[in-house]
């Protein structure tokens, strides 16, 4: 084919020169047609002998990858945008809880200002009326301790007036002698 | 036709398998992975709340007591009247503090008065101890002192309050009372026996009904020498409010040990010691071979005289017994001898005392 092609491509070439008519040039592509027509003819008898289109079905898990790595792509793009997001908005929340807080404490600390009058008064009168509760409770802690001590008192003076504790007083003090003496003994030597 | 039906079934085959896999890594997991995952983390969490709480209870803690400190400081700087108050929280607080004190000291009070057996025991323990101490350096040469312990056997009885009248007239001399419920009729025996106790004396086991033949209730058998003990010990737990711990045989362990072998083991198991004697003062004969007074005592004397630490035989009827005592005991001070009572808990001599 290629030794006829260039011969036909020369003379071609030569003969437009002379003529330019574009019937011709027409006439010059009609005749390399049957040749398109072969090599097509071919591979559709090859595809037969194959008996699938793997050329198309290539092209098209190849879209369909393109798809869905775009796809994944576009949800991590988007992930990524909303974490960013939140993380701000974040960042700004505190940063406008921290304005008031400073503000609401400089209320409080300016001295001129109202809050912080009306703040030290209520304190003021919070906390004694909060050291008066205390101190109720306490003395009322008192009386039940002071209760508590005289029925302990009169506990031990019933239980010492009976003649069975001081039965077992009076051995208990000979004991006591009794030991005090030994122990005398034993440091004498 | 036939192709296709192999090719169906090799597909659900391989379904099958593929299922059966999967199942079997599922049974795994579940089995030893997840479930030891999940237990460790249930276990962690149960720590991790305990220690949480533990953490919470310290904070409120501290944040109550925060809150007092706070509040008085505070109290300071809200000016006269929280002066005042903070002055009067001080005081309060002192008041408190001293008040607790007291309650405390008069609850132990209460503790040691509500259990004065317990009281009383815990001391006599301690004396026991001291005295057992005594023995061991007397024992080892340590020590000087010289230790009687003097025994009145089978009382009480009509001239039990004579003998102790003799003692209550002595500093710091102190017998041992082997008391038989029925050895000797007395009228105020419960009244002598607390009488024994609350002068310092020691009150021991000497059998309920004191019978020396071996076909009397002591040593008729060993369930009967073991029901002897307890009745003896029941009646002086009822009447002292102790109990004693020490058997003394009647008629001296040799004796009774001749009728009931296993004697020793069953006073063992009443949790009890026993104890004889290492000096005889002859004074249990019959009333008309009563020994003479002063021919006893020299025996007497000569006797413990040989003793680091002596164990006196003595009855607690014995007129003679009573005028010896009397006589002896000065005499024996002198000698650098002093007179204990026998307690369980420094009983030991053992066998030494036993056997003689
Ligand atoms: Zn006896």
């Amino acid at each position: 084919m290629s030794e006829h092609g260039s011969h036909s491509a020369h003379h071609h070439a030569a003969h437009e020169k002379e003529t330019k008519s574009p019937e011709k040039h027409k006439k010059h592509v009609e005749t390399e047609s049957p040749e398109r027509e072969h090599a097509a003819e071919r591979a559709r008898a090859a595809g037969r002998e194959a008996g699938f289109p793997v050329g198309k079905l290539l092209i098209m898990l190849l879209l369909i990858a393109v798809i869905l790595a775009a796809g994944y792509a576009g949800i991590l793009f988007y992930e990524q945008y909303t974490v960013i997001k939140a993380e701000h908005d974040a960042v700004i929340d505190a940063a406008n809880a921290e304005l008031d807080a400073a503000m609401a404490e400089y209320d409080v600390a300016n001295p001129d200002s109202e809050a912080h009058i009306a703040e030290r008064k209520a304190v003021s009168e919070e906390i004694l009326r909060e050291a008066k509760n205390e101190m109720s409770r306490m003395e009322q802690d008192m009386g039940a301790l002071d209760q508590t001590i005289a029925d302990a008192e009169s506990r031990i003076r019933e239980m010492e007036s009976q003649e069975e504790f001081k039965y077992y007083m009076s051995i208990y003090d000979q004991y006591e002698q009794g030991r005090d003496y030994v122990e005398e003994l034993l440091s004498d030597d | 036709m036939l192709k296709s039906f192999f090719r169906t079934t090799n597909t659900v085959l391989l379904i099958v398998a593929i299922l059966a896999v999967g199942f079997l890594g599922y049974m795994f997991y579940m089995s030893v992975c997840f479930p030891s995952a999940k237990y460790d983390e249930k276990l962690a969490s149960i720590e991790a709340m305990t220690e949480q709480t533990r953490q919470n209870t310290a904070a409120a803690e501290r944040e109550t007591a925060e809150r007092l400190e706070q509040l008085h400081a505070d109290l300071r700087n809200v000016g006269p009247e929280g002066i005042a108050i903070a002055d009067s929280f001080e005081q309060l607080r002192a008041e408190t503090e001293e008040k607790n004190a007291q309650l405390a000291e008069l609850e132990a009070q209460i503790a040691r008065d509500e259990d004065m057996q317990g009281t009383v025991e815990a001391m006599r323990k301690e004396y026991a101890l001291k005295i057992r101490k005594l023995e061991e350096k007397i024992q080892s040469g340590e020590s000087e002192v010289r230790i009687c312990y003097w025994t009145l056997d089978d009382g009480p009885t009509y001239i039990t309050s004579n003998f102790l009248d003799a003692l209550d007239a002595m500093d710091n001399v102190h017998v041992t009372f082997f008391a038989a419920n029925m050895a000797n009729d007395s009228p105020n025996e419960e009244e002598m026996l607390r009488r024994e106790m609350t002068s310092g004396h020691s009150v021991q086991n000497h059998s309920y009904a004191h019978v020396t033949n071996g076909d009397g209730p002591v040593y008729r058998s060993a369930e009967s020498f073991r029901e002897q003990i307890e009745l003896q010990d029941a009646w002086l737990y009822e009447v002292t409010g102790f109990h004693p711990g020490i058997f003394r045989f009647p008629g001296g362990s040799a004796w009774g040990r001749s009728f009931v072998p296993t004697a020793p083991s069953v006073i063992e198991e009443l949790g009890y010691q026993w104890v004889d004697w290492n000096c005889n003062l002859y004074d249990a004969g019959a009333p008309e071979k009563l020994p003479s007074s002063s021919l006893e005592i020299t025996r007497a004397m000569t006797q413990i005289s040989e003793k680091k630490i002596a164990m006196i035989l003595g009855h607690d009827w014995n007129v003679n017994t009573l005028v010896a005592m009397r006589e002896a005991i000065p005499q024996l001070q002198e000698k650098g001898y002093v007179f204990l009572p026998l307690f369980q808990e420094s009983v030991t001599m053992g066998e030494a005392t036993k056997a003689v």
